[in-house]
């Protein structure tokens, strides 16, 4: 009996601290409440790499939900395949005081394809759970556990990943066989992982605690260069059922070129044929390369089927050949399997694409750096880029999603670092020269034209392909002026040394010119109006512009001759290390000529530059919006 | 020769022979900006016992031919067919068949798509996806596909689209109807048909050895405009041509009659006879300690109301779920106060109704879908309820499931043309869907400004309506409101915001009012002898909303707006008044819009007051260029500065 009493306290003691949860909202330490949208007030990983083949990923998270913004973290989203199983996540949703409002487990989780609208097929799958509650502040409790049979691509340690989630603890944990070798990475980081030695295995901690949320700044550097990572290699892996070892992106590009890529460029005899035919009555190599590219893109499609390898492997050159689709990587194999036929050397070339610049980590071979692929062609003093999935991408040129980063290049020698082709801001130019005529009701006619060079080539690009309807749509958004009308589009690409878009455009704007009694009100700057940049007090991140650029405006206005001409000739002109600005409007005759540019330079700038950047913008948007009032003559 | 030989007599009878003409005319005249379009379609639904299953099978065959006119119409050369599921109810298809064809060299050239080639994705819980794209397209490549889907589910006999997002030369659709069942058949959209026929298939059909003749009706339409979808406008499905059916009745080989017929009466018996609609609604038990604390706080009928709306906004979270069937019951959504829109809106009902307040619920199709029928009563065609009280001789249309919506108002996702109210077995009716309160902003702008060029002032902007339910929303999607006023004070470039106040976020039933400090530094614009001051402080009008040069459909707004600014500005002495913005009136026909702005300078204080009103939810595709107009002199009028000289 007495024993029963005992265990009945001991259950009641339980359930006390059950009820009483430690995880609690209040405990949260006050400083990391500013600016955090969540919580985590555990996140802890092991991963335990029993054998190449045999890896247990487990581990718990709490995460408190501050309010509503915090919801976006709220759902429990986990990608599998056919080499990752989700062995079990269970956890229940607790409310303020820590007490529990619900149960959840693997059962409750949706379970979908994660092929999405770009993807055709994609043999990895996720499974998703929606906490929906309401009532803040709240949080998830959950454990998980992931069985992988490959250990070369492991989840990597990065804390402190979403700016607005704060971190209370923090932890990461590998484990592999003693006497195995592992490569690390670690990145903002300060200390050393806890290493220990029990049986057969060897351990590794990293801890983080008390990591603060921080605003959100614009124009600052994203977690991928600010936030704490630690990744780990395993020098030998098995990857999909190839086994392999690599220690630095030289080994990494052999181990490609192996297991991946070789034996992948044999084309039929057919097609080698008629590239040999194609190319036979050029001598430069790069005009060849620029006729194959150009059979490609009319031959070919992207199409994204990730099935195989971890979506690593690019289907063989025949079958695209055969079918005339295929995606990143069987495109650019195809293309290089062309270019081969023709004896031009070419490179499988690894990237991370998206219109943020992140370089492939230079000092680090690791998988899951890159999600695209170009192909390089190492022409001397000469490297010239190719996008193969774009239809209509002028040869050699490579836009806002793959420019200007570190990349690796896969060449017979192995894996190289490169740097693709970057667009600096004294050669991404928009310019722009328009002659105009302005009769006494207001109305501007006139032509206009506008060349276009680095990446802002890009800007107009796309409606060079469009059907006039569509071309004078796009031109009523972009230049989007009250009663705007278009009566003549041109466009032409150029492409010597660099590749230039000109774009000639005739207009007319009714009541561009405000009548008003007996004045006229003109602004002369009539297109490029600066957008303002955000004022941000106390600013803690360093300024990143990403990409610089010029802009030139030089327009002319004939006015009417009933219009009283005799304006004050205007000169705003600044210049920081951020940039410069200058307009000037002046009168010859009644002609009114405005010259507008502004240049903004790329590069990363301390945070106290930042309000150099706001100063300059701000001019320039008080400067654009110049206006005059110019007295109606009375002529009877 | 022997391929020529298989083109000529194709793989699909359905489609007419390929002509190489077909290759060389040229399709992009018809429409400059289609990518791709569709010379020849054909679809064929019957139903079948298919001997294996021994179940009645919908079976739809599919035939189409398309022309892709440019690279951009490659996208039409992948096809994906959601297929439903659920339980061992699970629609397929068979002989799916697709092949390419290209005109190189005068000849024809076919190629196939293989098996392999074809994907089968688990989508999700409810659907399976067949997913093919075909190989070796080319710009004036034609693609020809095919395939039979198999659907266990009989009353969704398959619906036609005549119209899609590309233009259609032909489209024929045959429906095969055994005697033995009844459709509901609706033609939607504006376009005619081009041909109907209908004949008679003796003895066609076999049901368990009994056999039903069977009427085939065929319809065709022709030369299909591509549908482009424009702002403002409902729903595309409303306006898209289509031919819907509904099954009304069958009797099955035993005679035995199974009714689908809905009249007005049936579905409103149904639906309140169903425990998850009807039943919720009469549950009062749940309310009682609410209720009774309700009354004892509040006297009259409205202020009752008002407190359980009120009640259920706060306490009850809406896991984003619609649909017009309580999902959990109205007495658990209470106990966990989560709840689907029903749970939550029958909920209100059956609160309502237990404090002796008139209610009843309303079904309404969410403004993504199409309008209720007029014609047939169709249950499916709503996904919501909402609730109607009337109180006093007043009607209110209630949605509880949204904190930021006042009590007799509907977000804009609920306002789609009408919704029937369940006023009793036998007693439905339509209601119209509309908010009865203006969305109207009303700014006061107070400001002075100093000798040496600083304006400095307050900006007062009152919301009611849709704009405040809109601006509920955007404020409390930051964590706090120094982080909005922090956003705010970074977004807004025009002038210095100094302090943001914000008050009336929680009660629902008052305007919410901001209050902004503000500061601005005149600099060039006052200068010498000059001052130049734009009034139109905030929020001016610089981009017309309305671009298009031809416009098809009604726009819709959702509700009537109002806009109104009350400036008042006081300048430094000595300066006089040199030229500026004339007063205008400008109104459309009939009063549908009316805009007035008004100035006068008094002592040193401009004065302007404008208003803007859009006296109607909707305007007709004539009143576009109307309102384009309108809003063009518009910004032409607030472009216009005062300028003083000294």
């Amino acid at each position: 009996m007495k024993k029963n009493i005992l265990y009945i306290i001991v259950l009641l003691l339980g359930l006390c601290h059950y009820s009483f949860g430690q995880y609690q909202v209040e405990s949260i330490p006050k400083e990391l409440l500013s600016r955090a949208v969540a919580t985590y007030r555990e996140d802890n990983m092991e991963i335990h790499m029993k054998s190449p083949t045999d890896v247990i990923i487990k581990g718990n998270k709490v995460l408190t939900i501050h309010n509503q913004s915090g919801d976006e973290y709220a759902p429990i989203v986990v990608f599998y395949d056919k080499s990752k199983q989700i062995k079990e996540i269970k956890g229940e949703i607790l409310d303020q005081f820590g007490k529990q409002i619900k149960k959840f487990s693997l059962r409750d989780f949706d379970d979908q394809s994660a092929s999405s609208g770009s993807n055709l097929f994609d043999d990895s799958r996720y499974k998703s759970y929606q906490p929906h509650i309401n009532t803040y502040p709240y949080s998830i409790s959950y454990s998980y556990e992931y069985k992988s049979s490959q250990n070369l691509a492991m989840p990597s340690w990065n804390p402190n990943w979403h700016k607005d989630v704060s971190v209370e603890k923090s932890t990461y944990k590998i484990i592999v066989p003693k006497n195995s070798k592992l490569r690390i990475n670690s990145q903002n980081f300060d200390g050393q992982p806890k290493v220990e030695h029990v049986d057969k295995w060897s351990s590794y901690t990293w801890q983080a605690e008390n990591l603060k949320a921080i605003r959100n700044e614009a124009y600052s550097p994203g977690r991928h260069i600010t936030g704490i990572e630690v990744m780990v290699v395993p020098e030998e892996f098995q990857f999909y059922k190839k086994s392999g070892q690599f220690n630095d992106w030289k080994s990494y590009g052999l181990w490609m070129n192996e297991n991946l890529l070789k034996g992948k460029r044999i084309l039929p005899e057919a097609t080698v044929a008629m590239a040999k035919n194609l190319v036979k009555d050029l001598e430069d190599p790069k005009a060849k390369a620029k006729a194959l590219y150009e059979f490609m893109q009319k031959k070919t499609r992207y199409i994204s089927i990730q099935v195989g390898i971890g979506g690593n492997e690019p289907f063989p050159a025949e079958m695209v050949d055969r079918l005339g689709y295929g995606d990143c990587k069987a495109l650019v194999n195809y293309m290089q399997a062309l270019l081969e036929a023709v004896d031009i050397p070419s490179y499988y070339t690894i990237v991370q694409a998206g219109n943020e610049k992140v370089d492939i980590n230079p000092t680090f071979a690791n998988l899951q750096d890159g999600n695209h692929i170009i192909l390089c062609l190492p022409f001397a003093n000469d490297t010239t880029w190719l996008e193969c999935t774009n239809q209509d991408m002028p040869f050699g040129y490579l836009g806002d999603f793959t420019d200007d980063r570190l990349v690796l290049a896969c060449t017979p020698e192995g894996g190289k670092v490169m740097r693709s082709k970057s667009y600096p801001y004294h050669e991404s130019i928009q310019h722009r020269v328009g002659k105009f005529r302005m009769d006494k009701t207001g109305k501007l006619t006139g032509e206009m034209e506008t060349t276009y060079t680095g990446w802002q080539f890009e800007n107009h690009f796309a409606n060079v392909k469009e059907n006039r309807d569509k071309q004078i749509e796009n031109l009523r958004r972009w230049y989007n002026i009250n009663r705007i009308g278009f009566n003549q589009v041109e466009y032409k690409i150029e492409q010597n040394k660099k590749h230039q878009l000109n774009e000639k455009i005739g207009l007319t704007i009714d009541n561009y010119g405000l009548l008003n009694g007996n004045i006229l009100v003109l602004i002369p700057n009539i297109f490029n109006k600066t957008t303002a940049v955000p004022e941000i007090r106390n600013r803690q991140e360093v300024l990143k512009i990403s990409r610089g650029y010029t802009d030139i405006d030089e327009i002319e206005i004939v006015m009417d001759d009933v219009v009283d001409t005799k304006i004050i000739p205007a000169e705003k002109i600044m210049e920081n290390e951020i940039g410069s600005y200058k307009l000037t409007t002046k009168v010859e005759g009644k002609t009114i000529k405005t010259y507008r540019k502004i240049e903004i330079k790329e590069g990363t700038y301390p945070a106290d530059k930042y309000e150099a950047f706001v100063n300059l913008n701000r001019f320039a948007k008080e400067s654009d919006d110049i206006r005059y009032n110019l007295p109606l003559i009375d002529k009877k | 020769m022997l391929f020529a030989c298989c083109i000529t007599y194709g793989q699909d009878a359905f489609l007419p022979k390929l002509q190489q003409e077909e290759f060389r005319k040229d399709h992009s005249k018809i429409d400059t900006s289609a990518d791709a379009i569709i010379l020849h379609e054909y679809g064929r639904t019957e139903l079948e016992v298919l001997d294996a299953e021994r179940r009645l099978m919908v079976v739809h065959t599919y035939n189409v031919r398309l022309k892709i006119l440019n690279k951009d119409g490659d996208k039409y050369a992948t096809v994906e067919i959601p297929l439903y599921k659920s339980g061992s109810t699970e629609e397929y298809l068979t002989e799916i068949k697709a092949r390419t064809l290209n005109l190189e060299n005068n000849t024809i050239q076919e190629t196939e798509l293989q098996r392999k080639n074809i994907f089968y994705e688990k989508t999700s819980e409810f659907y399976n996806t067949t997913k093919f794209t075909l190989p070796n397209i080319k710009e004036n490549s034609i693609i020809e596909y095919s395939y039979k889907k198999y659907s266990p589910l009989v009353h969704h006999f398959e619906d036609w689209q005549f119209q899609g997002s590309i233009p259609n030369l032909y489209s024929e659709y045959i429906a095969v109807i055994p005697s033995n069942f009844e459709y509901n058949v609706t033609l939607k959209g504006h376009q005619p048909l081009s041909g109907q026929k209908s004949e008679v298939l003796n003895q066609h059909f076999l049901w368990n050895g009994a056999r039903f003749d069977c009427s085939k009706m065929t319809y065709i339409m022709q030369n299909m405009p591509a549908f482009k979808e424009e702002s403002f406008m409902l729903a595309p499905i409303n306006y898209i041509s289509a031919i819907d059916f509904e099954l009304r009745t069958y009797t099955d080989p035993n005679g035995a009659k199974q009714n689908y017929t809905r009249t007005w009466d049936n579905i409103d018996t149904e639906l309140l006879n169903d425990k998850d609609f009807g039943g919720q609604i009469k549950a009062k038990g749940p309310f009682k300690e609410i209720n009774a604390k309700i009354m004892a706080e509040h006297q009259t009928k409205l202020d009752q109301a008002k407190a359980l709306y009120s009640y259920l906004q706060r306490n009850v979270v809406w896991n984003k779920n619609f649909g017009k069937y309580a999902e959990f019951g109205v007495k658990k959504t209470l106990e966990d106060k989560r709840g689907n829109l029903a749970d939550i809106n029958l909920g209100l009902v059956a609160g309502l109704n237990a404090m002796d307040i008139e209610a009843y619920p309303v079904i309404t199709a969410t403004r993504n879908r199409g309008i209720p029928s007029y014609i047939y009563p169709v249950n499916a065609d709503f996904n919501a309820v909402i609730c109607l009280a009337k109180i006093d001789g007043k009607d209110y249309l209630l949605d509880a499931t949204n904190k930021f919506l006042p009590f007799g108002q509907l977000s804009l996702l609920m306002i789609n043309d009408r919704g029937r109210a369940m006023y009793g077995k036998g007693k439905s009716d339509w209601v119209p869907l509309k908010n009865e309160v203006v969305a109207k902003k009303t700014f006061n702008i107070l400001a002075n400004i100093s000798p040496d060029g600083k304006l400095k002032g307050t900006i007062r902007t009152q919301l009611s309506g849709l704009d405040a339910y809109r601006k509920r929303q955007d404020i409390t999607e930051y964590p706090s409101h120094e982080e909005y006023e922090e956003k705010l004070m970074e977004k807004t470039t025009d002038f210095k915001i100094l302090k943001s106040t914000v008050s009336y976020v929680d009660s629902l039933d008052k305007d919410l009012v901001e209050v902004l400090d503000f500061e601005l530094d005149l600099k060039e614009n006052m200068k010498g002898n000059r001052l130049v001051i734009n009034p139109i402080l905030i929020e001016r009008m610089t981009k017309n909303p309305f671009l298009l040069e031809e416009r098809n459909y009604h726009v819709d707004l959702g509700a009537v707006m109002s806009e109104v600014y009350n400036v008042n500005i006081m300048i430094p002495e000595g300066y006089k008044l040199d030229n500026g913005p004339k007063n205008t009136a400008l109104s459309l026909p009939e009063n549908a819009a009316r805009y007035v702005y008004r100035s006068a300078i008094e002592g040193n204080s401009i004065m302007v007051q404008q208003t803007t009103n859009l006296n109607h939810p909707i305007y007709s595709p004539e009143e576009y260029f109307h309102l384009k107009e309108f809003f063009s002199r518009i910004i032409q009028q607030q472009q216009t500065a005062f300028t003083f000289l000294k």
